[in-house]
C-alpha cells in the first residue's frame, strides 16, 4: 500500500490536544459542483473513502431490477479546514443520486447544516436533498451554481421554484470560487447560530 | 456486490482477511466517521507486520478524523472504525471527545467556526 501521508507531523507533537471535529454536508444532484466547491474552500486536496451503506432504510424509493441488494458502496468526497486549535470542520460532498440521501442518517447526524447546490438546468436534480434537510430541521442554504457566468433567474425566482420556507437562504455562487463558497459557508453559519439559538437545538 | 447480507459489517467481505487484522467482536469503544484521533506512540519495528497500523500510528501524529484516516489508509470506513476502536482499546490511539450539534456547547463552537470562515 503506498502512503498517504500528505503531511509529516513535527518531531514531539506526539501529545497535541485533539480538537473538536463538525461538518458540514453539499448535497445537490449529480455533477451540481459539490466536489469543486469543497476542493474550492478546502484546506487540503479533497480526500476520497467509501463507506458500505445498508439499504434498509430506503424505503419507498424505486429499486427496480436490484431488489436483490442490501449494501451499497458509496464514495465520500470530503475536505477540511482548520477552524482553530480546538474546531476542525469537516465538508461532505453527498452521493449525486438522490436517493443516495435515505441511506445518510450517519453522515447527517450532528452536522451544523448543509449546503445545497442547485443547477437551473436541472432544478429538479435538488429536490431530494432539499426535502431531506426539511423534514430534520436542518439549517441549510440553497447556493445556485452559475456554470456559464449567468443565470437566467434571479435568487427569489428560485426561492418559489423550491418553495423553501423564509428560514432558507437562497443566494447566488460558483462552486470554482473560493470566497464565493466562503461566504456560502458563513451564510449557513449564520443560519444555524440563529436557529440554534432561537427555537432550541433541532439539529440531531 | 450484488447480494451482500445485511447490516452487520464484517470487514471480511470488504477485503481477503490477511489484509488487515481487526477484531469481530462488537465491544470496544464506539467510532464514526466524525470521531477525531490521534497516536499515542510512533510506529515500531513490531508494527511492521501490521501494515495498515502502522501508518495509522504515522498519519495520527496529528489529529484526525476516521473519514480521514479511512482517506489517508486507502480503506473502507468501515473497516477503519473497527481498526480504530481495536488501537483505542489497546492503547495506540486516544480519541477526542464526541461532539455533535445540539449539544450545549453548540453555539460556541457555531461562533468558533462562523469566526474561523471569517479569517479564511
Amino acid at each position: 500500500m503506498e502512503s498517504a501521508s500528505f503531511e509529516q507531523a513535527p518531531a514531539g507533537a506526539m501529545a497535541p490536544a485533539i480538537p473538536a471535529a463538525v461538518k458540514i454536508l453539499v448535497a445537490g444532484g449529480f455533477g451540481a459542483g459539490k466536489t469543486t466547491l469543497v476542493g474550492a474552500v478546502s484546506e487540503i486536496p479533497p480526500l476520497n473513502t467509501e463507506e458500505v451503506m445498508t439499504e434498509a432504510s430506503l424505503g419507498v424509493d424505486d429499486l427496480d431490477g436490484v431488489e436483490q441488494k442490501t449494501t451499497t458502496t458509496v464514495a465520500l468526497d470530503f475536505g477540511r479546514i482548520t477552524v482553530n486549535d480546538e474546531v476542525v470542520l469537516y465538508l461532505f460532498g453527498t452521493p449525486g443520486q438522490g436517493r443516495f440521501w435515505f441511506m445518510w442518517d450517519e453522515l447527517a447526524r450532528g452536522a451544523l447544516g448543509a449546503v445545497v447546490l442547485a443547477d437551473t438546468r436541472r432544478l429538479d436534480t435538488c429536490f431530494p436533498s432539499v426535502d431531506f434537510f426539511e423534514e430534520r430541521g436542518m439549517p441549510f442554504v440553497i447556493a445556485v451554481n452559475r456554470f456559464d457566468g449567468d443565470c437566467p433567474y434571479t435568487a427569489a425566482e428560485i426561492r418559489a421554484a423550491l418553495d423553501v420556507g423564509g428560514e432558507v437562504d437562497v443566494l447566488m455562487s460558483d462552486a470554482r470560487d473560493r470566497e464565493a463558497g466562503k461566504n456560502v459557508l458563513i451564510t449557513l453559519v449564520e443560519q444555524a447560530i440563529r436557529r440554534n439559538g432561537g427555537a432550541g437545538a433541532a439539529l440531531d | 456486490m450484488t447480494s451482500r447480507h445485511a447490516a452487520d459489517e464484517d470487514p471480511g467481505r470488504l477485503l481477503r482477511p490477511f489484509a488487515v487484522q481487526v477484531s469481530a467482536g462488537a465491544a470496544g469503544p464506539a467510532v464514526d466517521l466524525m470521531t477525531m484521533v490521534a497516536a499515542t506512540r510512533a510506529p515500531d519495528r513490531d508494527d511492521a507486520l501490521r501494515p495498515e497500523r502502522e501508518q495509522a500510528l504515522t498519519v495520527c501524529a496529528r489529529p484526525l478524523s476516521i473519514a480521514e484516516l479511512a482517506a489517508r489508509l486507502d480503506l473502507p470506513v468501515s473497516v477503519v472504525k473497527r481498526l480504530a476502536a481495536d488501537m483505542i482499546a489497546e492503547g495506540d490511539l486516544r480519541r477526542g471527545a464526541a461532539r455533535h450539534a445540539g449539544d450545549d456547547a453548540d453555539q460556541g463552537i457555531l461562533r468558533a467556526v462562523l469566526d474561523g470562515l471569517r479569517a479564511l
